[in-house]
């Protein structure tokens, strides 16, 4: 080793490693060629991306809370096997509710706050790159629009939640409350902002107005509600969309609802005396007749085992609504409109209107209109039948606890000692700095 | 003091003669030859029984000549320099022995040897992780040696890991399900990491090698059903060859294998492969392998055939129809030789194992060819090459709707029909047994070693290598089964395909000097890299038209998914062991790395080093029954590189209203994120007594993690999906280890060894970086003061009495989560006892576990299906539910089934048979052995499950995957013939 004492050979030597090392610099740099940089999605090219997937993921998170929401409610029942789910199903989640396991309960309501934290990510980076023209932007006007669709659904759903990404707890009534004013705000915006087609304009403009309907509902200013659900054209719908072209875009409803697909929930059994299992529907309860918005699938042959759920034991009868990963949910729709215009009437005390209203939908589908109830409590005849039209054309939709739970009528429904919402989940609880543990104080219990 | 003129005390010499030097050093070949030379031949055999030793390796001290015996224990070594020469004969399980003798010159020299059977390793040389070959007295750190050859014969296995269960303490080896060819859990000194991977790094021959367990299931984009066949999936450390093992070196902690670095944390495992021996005629080895597998009939259906269904079907009981007897047939054959300046090694191999439920089975082709080439005295080339195709025809198992086992065991035999026999609930049986899900994986695994050693003070290594893994799998259901609830429809074809690839750089030089005060001084340095890719392609086909089709394209709906991974580590190397004197002996050392995942604002990780070692054999204050006694303490510390993109902050690539190109956002990223490092403070001792009859090597440890990985939930409306990996985290190992080997007997005939391994561990997260609600990979809480994968369940806390609405009584949970117990066992043990009586030796592995706990989720599955034995036991006459069935159901459905996984396993009993020689004789045969073994025959637990060691999701993930639609453990029956000629 006598030649590493000669100064040429330590000069080279260093010099060889200053090589190394600097060729080292460049190979410890590696691509990740399947996701954007934060940078990266700052450009023109990636901007409608963003706006798409504010809007897209709201959109994709909708079909997993309705599951949620509606095994809380009367819709439907757990079929599977899965405790937690089950858990739901018996209304026996509560605030901090113990878990053993991450995943429970919580993938639904977390996937809806996650979609209001990528829509608002989405706001702040339109006008940090677009800077004086964002808000004139059509893609402001989107992930803005998801924003404030995410409030009204995490209101809808569940009890209490983060004010925004990250902030403080406030209750149900404090997001609906927000998310008037957002979609209020919105309409200027929407008014001023630069579509290329008049008809986007119009179409962001009839979601606003029928989200205000729904949202000043639930606030409770009845006479804004109506302005608003008056504003929306007939035939408009709003849909969430799916496809079974990838699992991201999957509609749980269908994947686990459906016959087609797994069979972990299925309409409750309250319903159940009243299926047509022959031709495979719910029966209208005025008329009798087949509801054709209630489609059921019964496969009386056990050969395939379709008549029960994936527990193998529980009664089960195939969500038609929503027969493939790629179905549609409506996030709003005129017929929604009718009777949120139906409800302020009843609310008015102008029972013959609200009747009216239902009917416009009923005469749609074919079915025999409703005649004004001229006997005994008229008032509460009406709103049975404003809540079983509402049943009948939200089902599976997400609406249905809220609307149990307005009407306080849990435990008329479903029994005592039931959770009325779906509490946060304990991933933002221990997460979020502004929140923590044990400070949860809801969901009431029936 | 060396008083002769080294070549580091050679003058300096002028640029002309150090031409000349090179140029001396460069013909060095040729003018070897010119010297004075002759011919060692020898014996070498047992002290003990008289046997010849074969496999031993014979060399001359001073020197790098080199032979091994054959057979018959002869060997023969030329072109040895005549004169006065020192001969050494050495082998694991034996004391080495030295024998001087005068080499004549053109002439030969004979010499026998007889080595003494020896339950002490102090003498073994190991290389891994060590600056260099050294000597086990010298090294202060902990390594473990397994003589893989000597574990083939009494328990021929096809894969790795069956060699490595229960021969080395601290280690963990064992199958967890999944059916032939599926996942093993593979663990040294339990866990040191919340989120990174378990498994030790596994070296091949320097190389580093694939032993990954992909994640299918999200690299399919969740586009095609779940997972393959299941969580457990194939496990590619089954791809190698055992018979071509030679031994295997295991390095147990961050204080062995401090030099490897950020990838170091969980041990280091090489494993090395057989080489030609020296100057011997080619010597064939053919291994002819029979037998099968049958699966022990413990599965929860006994009662099921008492029952019918409504179309009057009378249920199936599986453990009477769908455990089969699966054969299993295996072929090698080996020749190695050597001339005298090279060697070589030359197998090929087949195996084909079908499992007991079936389909299921594996084929396994490897071909394998080792050269060495003595180019000079100096200079030595080792070349490597093998190949391996592995076929898998996996079980449907694991966390899987289409679960074989699973569907069969969860249905209501109540609900039986003609088409659903168990009644199962999901598919059936029968649409199952027609799904394919095969893996075909090709493997080549190669490399070279030149070791340059101009002097006989300085050794230059250097390694390089790939490992390059092509591997297709495919999964078809046919178009008309019913497939629902898997979320297949009209039947569905996936194409997939994983190419891995690992290159290996690895330079080491070991100058020997000596310092002042007769301070001998070995100086290593060096560098060692590798550059890892992983691409997985996948190409899905749904909805065909109908029966008879099976190609993606002919679906109507099709799909592709890809995700690809890179990884790049360079670093450096430096250290010195010190001898002081032939007693006392300590290295220091450190390692310096970079990774291409460390965040872009981390830099480079350093990693250091210190052992001691000191021998006391030979103090005549030491009692007369210990015969060696090695004092040891090494601290060190190693890494644990994060995952390849985890300090990206990233935003995904998604589709949004039915395929409209999105992003939203992804993973938060940390460009401050760095390796977690390990520190291992591990001393103990090495000890013979009764004249080495006894050894015992004895390790007392504790590691910390001080910057463990978090993943760190960033709230749900922050819009992040994943989260976030921070280096704030803590966790302690403090553990003990300990093997005794005992040469109880030992006579010509007869003779009785035993050998006994046992470890303990704890296992506590020591801090959370302040954050709550911390879950891995599978949403278990982790939390300050419990173990790593701790078991948390709510409880039972009270039972309300029924009412008319609840007629099965409430079932009221603890108000939070509660502690059972750590997820893997806190006591280890096995023991492995072997008597050789003549031609006879009777071996067996017999192995405890104790204190872990596991989420057994079959248990409550079956309850909430309505089936199960402990369920159908309770129904009433004509399988009327019951008070007792309704109020199980509703206990079940309250709350998991949180069992112990502890147990006692008789893993092996085999029998081997010296076929005598009057019979070989005769066809020319030599040493042939038949040998009867059985393995994974019988466990006893207290689990209310298949296998306590079941894990759906296979892998390294034990400690986190309960049970859930597994399969228990082969059970196998072989019969091997061994034949040399």
């Amino acid at each position: 080793m006598h030649f590493l004492k000669s100064r040429a050979a330590r000069w080279a030597g260093a010099a060889a490693v200053v090589v190394a090392m600097a060729g080292c610099r460049d190979i410890l740099t590696v691509d990740n060629p399947q996701a954007f940089t934060n940078e990266a999605a700052n450009s023109a090219v990636l901007l409608p991306a963003v706006a798409a997937g504010a809007e897209g993921d709201f959109q994709i998170s909708l079909s997993n809370i309705s599951v949620f929401n509606g095994m809380l409610s009367d819709e439907f029942w757990h079929t599977g096997t899965w405790s937690d789910w089950l858990d739901v199903s018996k209304g026996l989640i509560r605030a901090n509710w113990p878990i053993n396991n991450a995943n429970s309960f919580m993938s639904a309501q977390n996937q809806l706050l996650r979609a209001r934290g990528a829509a608002s990510s989405a706001s702040l980076r339109f006008e940090n790159v677009l800077k004086d023209s964002a808000h004139t932007s059509p893609l402001f006007v989107t992930s803005q629009m998801a924003r404030a669709w995410s409030d009204l659904y995490i209101a809808l759903s569940i009890c209490q939640a983060p004010v925004s990404s990250g902030g403080a707890l406030v209750s149900d009534s404090v997001l609906f409350k927000q998310a008037a004013d957002s979609f209020a705000a919105l309409l200027p915006i929407i008014q001023n902002a630069h579509y290329a087609k008049a008809s986007d304009r119009q179409d962001r403009l009839n979601q606003a107005n029928a989200a205000l309907a729904r949202a000043n509902l639930m606030v409770g200013d009845y006479a804004k509600a109506l302005q608003y659900a008056q504003a929306v054209p007939q035939g408009f719908v709003y849909n969430a969309q799916f496809s079974s072209n990838s699992g991201f875009q999957n509609n749980l409803l269908a994947g686990q609802g459906n016959a087609n697909y797994n069979r972990s929930f299925s309409i409750r059994g309250l319903w159940h005396a009243q299926i047509d299992t022959l031709n495979g529907f719910l029966r209208d309860a005025s008329s009798g007749q087949d509801d054709p918005r209630m489609p059921l699938g019964h496969d009386n042959n056990n050969a395939k085992g379709y008549d029960r759920g994936s527990d193998g034991v529980t009664k089960f009868f195939s969500i038609n609504k929503y027969t493939s990963l790629g179905s549609p949910v409506a996030i709003t729709k005129t017929a929604e409109m009718n009777l949120i215009i139906a409800e302020v009437r009843w609310r008015q005390g102008n029972f013959p209107a609200a009747i009216a209203a239902m009917n416009v939908n009923r005469t749609a589908v074919g079915l025999p209109s409703f005649a004004l109830p001229v006997t005994g409590d008229v008032s509460t005849q009406v709103r049975d039948l404003l809540l079983q039209e509402r049943f009948v054309v939200l089902f599976g939709e997400g609406q249905r606890m809220q609307d149990l739970y307005r009407f306080k009528l849990v435990t008329e429904r479903l029994g005592a000692g039931r959770a009325t919402k779906l509490p946060l989940t304990r991933t933002e609880q221990l997460s979020n700095p502004n929140i923590g543990e044990g400070k949860e104080t809801c969901p009431a219990i029936s | 003091m060396t008083t002769g003129p080294t070549p580091l005390q050679r003058p300096r010499r002028s640029g002309v003669g150090r031409a000349t030097l090179l140029a001396a050093l460069l013909v060095a070949p040729l003018s070897v030859h010119a010297q004075q030379t002759g011919i060692v031949v020898g014996t070498v055999t047992d002290a003990g029984s008289g046997q010849p030793l074969g496999n031993t390796a014979i060399g001359i001290v001073g020197t790098r000549m080199g032979a091994n015996t054959d057979d018959r224990g002869h060997f023969i070594l030329r072109g040895v320099r005549s004169g006065p020469a020192t001969v050494r004969a050495q082998r694991l399980g034996f004391r080495p022995a030295l024998a001087p003798v005068a080499v004549p010159a053109g002439d030969s020299v004979r010499v026998s040897l007889a080595l003494q059977a020896s339950a002490v390793t102090l003498s073994e040389i190991v290389t891994t992780g060590t600056g260099g070959a050294v000597s086990k007295r010298e090294l202060g750190a902990p390594i473990g040696v397994v003589d893989a050859s000597r574990i083939s014969e009494v328990k021929p296995s096809t894969d790795l890991g069956s060699i490595l269960e229960g021969q080395v303490s601290g280690m963990r080896s064992t199958t967890v399900g999944g059916g032939v060819g599926g996942a093993k859990d593979l663990r040294v000194r339990g866990t040191s990491s919340f989120t990174l991977n378990q498994r030790p790094v596994v070296y091949v021959d320097g190389v580093r090698v694939d032993t990954r367990a992909t994640d299918w299931t999200a690299s399919l984009g969740n586009q095609a059903c779940c997972s393959f066949n299941g969580g457990t999936g194939e496990d590619r450390l089954s791809d190698l060859n055992p018979d071509d093992i030679d031994h295997i070196e295991v390095l147990k902690g961050a204080a062995a294998a401090t030099l490897y670095g950020s990838e170091a944390s969980n041990g280091v495992i090489q494993v090395f492969t057989k080489h030609g021996k020296q100057e011997s005629a080619p010597q064939w080895t053919l291994t002819l392998g029979t037998g099968f597998d049958r699966q022990r009939p413990n599965y929860q259906t006994h009662l099921n055939s008492q029952f019918a269904g409504p179309d009057g079907t009378r249920a199936l009981d599986m453990n009477q129809t769908l455990i089969k007897t699966g054969p299993f047939q295996s072929y090698n054959a080996e020749v190695q030789g050597g001339a005298g300046k090279a060697t070589y090694f030359v197998s090929g191999g087949y195996s084909k194992e079908v499992g007991s439920i079936q389909p299921n089975d594996q084929s396994k082709g490897n071909v394998r060819l080792n050269l060495n080439w003595q180019a000079s005295n100096k200079l030595t080339f080792d070349v490597r090459s093998a190949f391996t195709r592995d076929y898998i025809n996996a079980l449907q198992s694991g966390n899987n709707w289409a679960s074989l086992t699973g569907n069969a065991q969860n249905g209501d035999p109540r609900q039986a029909t003609k088409l659903r026999p168990y009644g199962e609930a999901w598919i059936s049986v029968a649409d199952i047994e027609r799904i394919t899900s095969t893996s075909d994986a090709n493997r080549w695994t190669g490399g070279g070693t030149a070791t340059f050693q101009p002097t006989a003070a300085f050794t230059n290594r250097f390694t390089v290598g790939a490992d390059v893994v092509g591997e297709q799998k495919q999964r078809f259901f046919p178009q008309d089964g019913a497939y629902g609830s898997a979320s297949v429809n009209n039947g569905e074809k996936t194409n997939a395909g994983r190419n891995y690839s690992v290159y290996t750089a690895d330079y080491l030089g070991t100058l020997n000097f000596h310092l002042p005060l007769g301070i001998g001084s070995t100086f290593s340095f060096g560098g060692q890299g590798f550059y890892e890719t992983e691409v997985l392609t996948a190409a899905i086909g749904k909805q065909f038209a109908g029966p008879g089709i099976s190609t993606v394209t002919a679906a109507s709906q099709t799909f592709g998914a890809e995700r690809y991974t890179h990884a790049v580590q360079i670093g450096a190397l430096a250290q010195n062991r010190f001898a002081f004197g032939d007693r006392l002996f300590s290295t220091v050392g450190v390692r310096i790395d970079g990774n291409s995942a460390f965040g872009s604002g981390f830099g480079y990780q350093r990693y250091p080093k210190l052992d001691v070692a000191y021998n006391l054999d030979g103090y005549g204050w030491l009692p007369s029954l210990v015969s060696s006694l090695k004092l040891r303490a090494a601290v060190g510390t190693a890494g644990k590189a994060p995952g390849p993109f985890d300090s990206f902050q990233t935003y995904q690539p998604v589709a949004v209203y039915a395929n409209t190109p999105a992003l939203i956002p992804q993973s938060p990223g940390n460009l401050k994120l760095g390796p977690e490092k390990s520190t291992e403070i591990d001393a103990g001792f090495d000890a013979g007594f009764f004249g080495d009859r006894l050894g015992v090597e004895a390790s007392v440890y504790r590691t910390t993690v001080n910057n463990a990985i978090v993943p760190v939930t960033v709230p749900p409306s922050q819009g992040f999906l994943r989260t976030q990996a921070q280096n704030i985290g803590g966790l302690r190992n403090t553990g003990w280890d300990i093997s005794l080997s005992l040469l109880t007997y030992e006579r010509s005939s007869f003779s009785w060894r035993n050998e006994v391994r046992m470890d303990g561990l704890k296992n506590v997260v020591t801090s959370l970086g302040g954050n709550a609600g911390v879950v891995d990979a599978f949403g278990n809480p982790i939390r300050v003061g419990y173990p790593v994968g701790a078991v948390f369940a709510i409880a039972p806390k009270s039972y309300i009495a029924p009412t008319p609405s609840a007629p099965s009584g409430t079932w009221i949970g603890t108000d939070t989560a509660v502690y059972f117990g750590p997820s893997l066992p806190t006591f280890n043990l096995s023991y492995a006892p072997s008597i050789k009586w003549g031609p006879m030796t009777l071996y067996s592995l017999l192995t405890l576990e104790r204190g872990a706990w596991f989420n057994n989720g079959d248990r409550p599955y079956r309850f909430r299906q309505h089936t199960g034995d402990e369920f159908l036991s309770l129904l009433g006459a004509g399988g009327a539910d019951t008070f007792a069935s309704d109020s199980a159901v509703n206990y079940w459905h309250t709350f998991n089934a949180i069992d112990q996984r502890d147990n006692v396993r008789l893993r092996t009993v085999s029998l081997g048979v010296d076929v005598p020689e009057r019979f070989t004789s005769r066809t020319g045969l030599g040493r042939t052995v038949v040998t009867l073994s059985a393995n994974n025959i019988m466990w006893w637990d207290h689990c209310h499950c298949n296998d306590p060691n079941s894990n759906w999701a296979g892998a390294d993930s034990f400690g986190n995957g309960g049970a859930f639609l597994t399969d228990p453990s082969p059970r196998t029956f072989r019969m091997t013939l061994r034949t040399r000629f």
